[in-house]
Parts: C-alpha cells; structure tokens; sequence
C-alpha cells in the first residue's frame, strides 16, 4: 500500500477536523460576548432543550420532554427508511409491499406499547 | 423489477420465532394482572423451547450463504443458539416470582426474547453486517435489563456501566469493521478469508475487531467492566449474560478469526494467548480477595474466558472441538452456580456474600434436604469451575490446554494450569464455608455491612421466599455438569462438525482422538487441568 492512497483519508481527517474548530473558532471570533450585561448572563449557559439550566443541580427535572423526544426521533428514524423504499416499490412488487407491511406492523407493535404503558400521557 | 434475493427462511426461523415471540411477550406483559405475568412466563418459555426444538432437529443442516451472504447458519451457529436458550430458559426460571412488585414482567420476559433472538443472529451472521446487528440487537436488550431494576440504585449503576462500555465496544468492533472493508472490499467473512490482501489496513482492521468482540466475552484487559455490571444486576440476567453473552461471543470469535483471518494466524494466535494469560491471572488474582459471592463468580468468569481463549489459540489443532465443549460445560456449571446465589439471596433477601454461605451444606432442624441439596449443587459446580476431575470443568480444561499444547503452545498451558491452582484458593472456600463453619448470623450480618448500600437495602426478593423451581434448576444444572464428564466424546465429534465447516476443508479432525480420550478412564493420565 502506497503513501497516496492514504491522501483521501487524510483529507477527509483534515476537513474533520475543520468542522468543529472552524465552528468553534468563528462563534469565537465573532460571537457577541456580553454585549448587553443585562442578558449577558444567560448567553453564558449552554442550551439545553428547552429547559432551563440555570438553577442548581439536585432537583426534579421534568422527564416528558426527553421522553417525547425520544421518541418521536425513534418514529421519526422509521418513517424516514420509508421514503427509499417509497421509491422502489413499484419494482420490488408484492414481495417489497409485504415487506413493508412487516416493517409497519413491528412498528404499530411498539406504537402499542408505548401508548399503552402511558408514556405518551403528558403530566 | 428489482431481483429478489435468494431468501433462506429457514436459516433465520430461530431468529424469527424468538422475534414474534418477544413482541407478542410485550403486548401481553403489559397489563399488570396475575395472568398477564404467568402468560408472559408461559409464552416466553414456549417460545424459546420452539426454537430450541427446531435448532436441534435441524442442527446438522448447513446454509451457507443465506439472504445474500448475511447469514451463515451451521453448526456453530446452531451451537451458540442452543446455549443462548438453554441460558434464556434457565433466567425465566430463576427469576419466577422475582417481578411480582415492580410489574415490568412484561419487558424482562421480551428483552430475554430480544437478547436471545441477537445472539443467535449474532451466532448465524456470515458477514460483518449481521454480525454487528446481532450484536447491538442483543447489547441492547441486555443494557435495559441490567438497569431493569431501577429501584436500586446498584443496577442502575450496572445498565450504565454496561452501556458505556458496550457502545465503546461496539465503536471499535464498528471500525475494524470499516477497515477490513478498506483493505478487502468485502463484509463476507468468506470473502475476506479469501482474499489475497495483506498489509497494515488488514491487520489493523483485524486488531479492532478482536479488540471489540474481547470487550464482549470479558477477557482481560477489556474486563474491567464485568465485576460491576455482574454484581450490580439482577442475578437472572447476571447468569444469563455471564452465559449466553460469553458463549455466542467466543463462537463468533472462533468463527470470525478463523474464517476470515485464517490465513493471518501467525499474527493474532500470539495475541490471542496474550489476552488468554492476561484474563487467567487477573481473573485469578481478583477474584481471590472477594467477598461477595457475584463479584466472585464475576472475575472467575475472567479466567475462565483466559481458559476458553487457549481453545483459539489451539484452533489448528483440537482447540475448536474443545472449545464448544467448554462452552456448553461453561454454560452448565455457572449458570448452576448462579441458580444458587438467587437461592441464597431469595432466602436472606440481599445479595449474598461468603459468610452467608456457612453451614448451609448441612441438612438439620428447620433446614431440610430441599435446603442442603442445592447448596451440594454449589459445590458440583465450584469443583467444575476449578477443574476437579470427576466434574465436566476437569475434561473441559484438559481439552483446551491439550489443543494449546498441541499448537505449540505448552507454555500456555502451563500458565492455565497454574492459575487453576491458584483458582482452588476461592474456589474450595466456597466448601470450606458451606460445610465447616457454623452458621452465624452476627458474622453474615457483618460482612453484609461491607456491600455496598445498594445492595443490601431495597433488595428485589424479600427474605423467606423460596421456590421449588428454583432450587430445582440448581440442582438440575450441578446434575448436568456431572453428566457432561460422561458425554465428552459425543460433544467433541459436534465440536469436530463445527471445526470442519469453519476451516472448510472436510474432516480435518484427525487428532480429535487424542483430545476426545478423557473418558474417566484418563483420570490418571498427565493432569493438565490439576
């Protein structure tokens, strides 16, 4: 194995690693810090899905939204296998529609049982 | 129209079975009512006993090649699925009653099904792609059912040990993975075997993935994590992933080194005897110093998966054939050993430590032969674990440190004798404390202070619970490593079928006789395993 043909990996490791430095580094060059003292404050604070993370750290977090969220990534992931297989299932056939059929069924499965074991009931 | 691909159902019909039944499982778990937990006992039990009757019958057919390459099912396959039922079946059983409080019934009996149903994909796989499919398939179900008692704050600690570890064990596994790819342009094992690329990309490749699946049968010095997550789990799922976990990832080791690195064992046979040095003397040395019955067993399953390791390295000889035997032996006498701790900790109500053992061998007032038997089984497995001879962990040692010594490895053996020396040290007190200390509640009590907190309060069985089933299957297991020592040629010839489809190169068994020779007649014979 020659020493060219490791030039696409180390390209690829360069632009890799461009990635979060240039991020970084450019909310570093240009991002506003405590511009406005008043708000400057939060801005310190990571975001953190919406919760508010400027309080201590013992106390009760509400879990439904990170459970909804879960959840709707995992249904979300699913539906998007089907918009390949959306394409093709003309060509595939019945064989193709049934396998879908199975794919929706073990879905409609854990649909189920998530409904069922109330983890969609927003308290 | 797209062609379809040849599709073999029935190579993946214990995978199927196993997959219906895990869903059905968890739709039917999910009320909490008294016939919604026996149902979900019910329907998990069935299931797996269909797919272990279907393994068996279909146990010598080879499909090669199945679903366009994914799937390899024979008899290695076959003989990791069977452990990973029988290991299945027997927490079904062991944890009986164990859910009555919290009502996740429903999840513990469909995770069990889910794990089962990865491993035997994990067991079957042909090419990369399965294989890690099978692997995240059951890590994961074993993840959630480490935690699965999240009441106590010990087995939570497990599920997130084990998920960090395992998704880093995965990483890697998943990178060598990609490298193979690189240097070979292929997921097939078969393919990658066949291959003429050598060089860096492959070896480094190879190393990953050695180094992934190490993680997941616990050898040293990827071990760290098995003393934890052992202890801090619940014992059912303990035994079954000591179990079933260990076995399906030493068989796809062996089959993944074999077939698909065959041609560079001069390089990773070396490393394999590393590995299988390091696990023995760290499993070894750990475990000498413990006091908790689970942390015991936890880092004796370290040196036994050193010992295990010696059948790897013995691959071109009888190393394989001696290796699905000591597996199914390996199965046999810990689940057994396990199968008593949830005895012990049903009838105290916290996890058990060494002290709680004493006396218990005995048979007196208010302790009937119920109560001393399977503690007898206790020891039938702790003489096997150790390699006494009568017991099937003698001839299973013998068979892997001949197969190492017939490689060229005698040194090896030497290292896997000695450390079963050494293993007597915990492993006879095991006996010691069963059958000549006086029981003593002040001194169980103060050993149980130096648990941790997690373990002894909100334990899951409360005390006093005992059930027949349970203490059945400790006995029942104990009988079966007895009997294994009868059947070790009947084992070894399987194991021969196993070693002639990986190297794929017909009857290449020739020295099996030698190995398969410790009948009890070989009980005076040289004593590698003493």
């Amino acid at each position: 194995m020659t020493l060219e043909s490791w030039i696409p990996i180390g390209m690829f490791l360069l632009v890799a690693m461009m990635i979060p430095t240039g991020l970084i580094g450019l909310g570093f060059a240009f991002g506003a810090r405590n511009s406005r003292p008043d708000i400057g404050g939060n801005r310190g604070f990571a975001f953190e899905s919406g919760v508010s993370t400027g309080h201590a750290g013992r106390q009760r977090n509400p879990i439904d939204f990170y459970l909804t969220a879960m959840l709707f990534i995992i249904f979300d992931i699913e539906m998007v296998f089907m918009i390949p297989l959306g394409l093709v299932i003309q060509d595939l056939g019945t064989y193709g529609f049934i396998e879908l059929l199975v794919f929706v069924g073990i879905l409609a499965v854990g649909y189920a049982y998530v409904w069922g074991r109330g983890a969609l009931e927003w308290e | 129209m797209i062609p379809k691909p040849e599709l073999d159902w029935f190579a993946i019909l214990p995978e199927l079975i196993t997959a219906v039944g895990a869903m059905v499982v968890l739709l039917v778990g999910m009320g909490r009512k008294q016939w919604n937990r026996v149902a979900s006992i019910a329907l998990t039990s069935a299931t797996l006993i269909a797919t272990f009757v279907f393994v068996l019958m279909e146990f010598n057919v080879s499909r090669y090649g199945a679903f366009a390459g994914l799937i390899d099912s024979d008899e290695l396959a076959n003989a990791g699925r069977l452990i990973a039922v029988i290991s299945g079946l027997v927490a079904v059983g062991l944890a009986v009653r164990g859910r009555a409080n919290d009502g996740r019934h429903g999840e513990f009996h469909a995770l069990l099904l889910t794990a089962v149903c990865g491993m035997s994909l994990f067991a079957a796989s042909g090419s990369f792609v399965s294989l890690f499919i099978g692997l995240e398939l059951f890590s994961i179900s074993l993840y959630v059912l480490c935690a699965l008692d999240a009441d106590r704050s010990a087995s939570l600690e497990s599920g997130l040990k084990y998920l960090i570890i395992g998704g880093l064990s995965s990483a890697v596994l998943l990178y060598g993975t990609a490298l193979v790819y690189g240097a070979t342009g292929s997921f097939d094992l078969a393919v990658i075997g066949d291959s003429d690329s050598r060089g860096i990309l492959l070896f480094a490749g190879a190393a990953l993935v050695l180094g992934g699946l190490a993680f997941k049968i616990g050898a040293a010095p990827m071990h760290w994590w098995t003393p934890d997550v052992y202890e801090g789990a619940g014992t059912p799922v303990t035994a079954f992933m000591s179990t079933a976990t260990k076995a399906v990832g030493f068989l796809v080791l062996a089959r993944v080194l074999v077939t698909a690195f065959g041609a560079e064992s001069s390089t990773w046979v070396p490393i394999v005897a590393g590995l299988a040095v390091a696990s023995i003397v760290i499993g070894n040395a750990g475990a000498l110093g413990q006091l908790h019955l689970k942390r015991m067993l936890a880092y004796s399953s370290i040196a036994q998966a050193g010992y295990l390791l010696c059948g790897i390295v013995g691959w071109d000889t009888t190393g394989i054939p001696a290796l699905v035997y000591a597996l199914i032996v390996y199965t046999a006498m810990t689940l057994g050993a396990f199968a008593y701790v949830v005895v012990l900790e049903r009838e105290i109500g916290r996890d058990a430590t060494f002290a709680d053992l004493a006396g218990r061998g005995w048979a007196s007032e208010g302790r009937s032969i119920g109560h001393a038997l399977p503690a007898f089984g206790l020891v039938v497995c702790s003489l096997s674990l150790a390699g006494i001879p009568p017991t099937a962990g003698f001839f299973s040692k013998f068979g892997l440190f001949d197969g190492a010594v017939e490689s060229g490895y005698a040194w090896l053996a030497v290292v896997g004798a000695l450390g079963s020396v050494v293993s007597l040290g915990y492993y006879l007190r095991v006996i010691v404390e069963l059958y000549m200390r006086e029981p003593n509640a002040a001194r169980a009590a103060a050993a149980a202070v130096n648990l941790p907190a997690a373990s002894t309060g909100d334990h899951r069985w409360s005390a006093g619970t005992q059930l027949p089933v349970v203490s059945g299957l400790a006995v029942a297991l104990a009988g079966a490593t007895l009997l294994l020592a009868f059947v070790p040629n009947k084992v070894f010839e399987l194991g021969c079928d196993v070693k002639a489809n990986l190297a794929q190169r017909g009857d290449d068994c020739t020295n099996v006789d030698a190995a398969a020779a410790p009948g009890p007649v070989a009980q005076t014979a040289p004593a590698a395993a003493e």
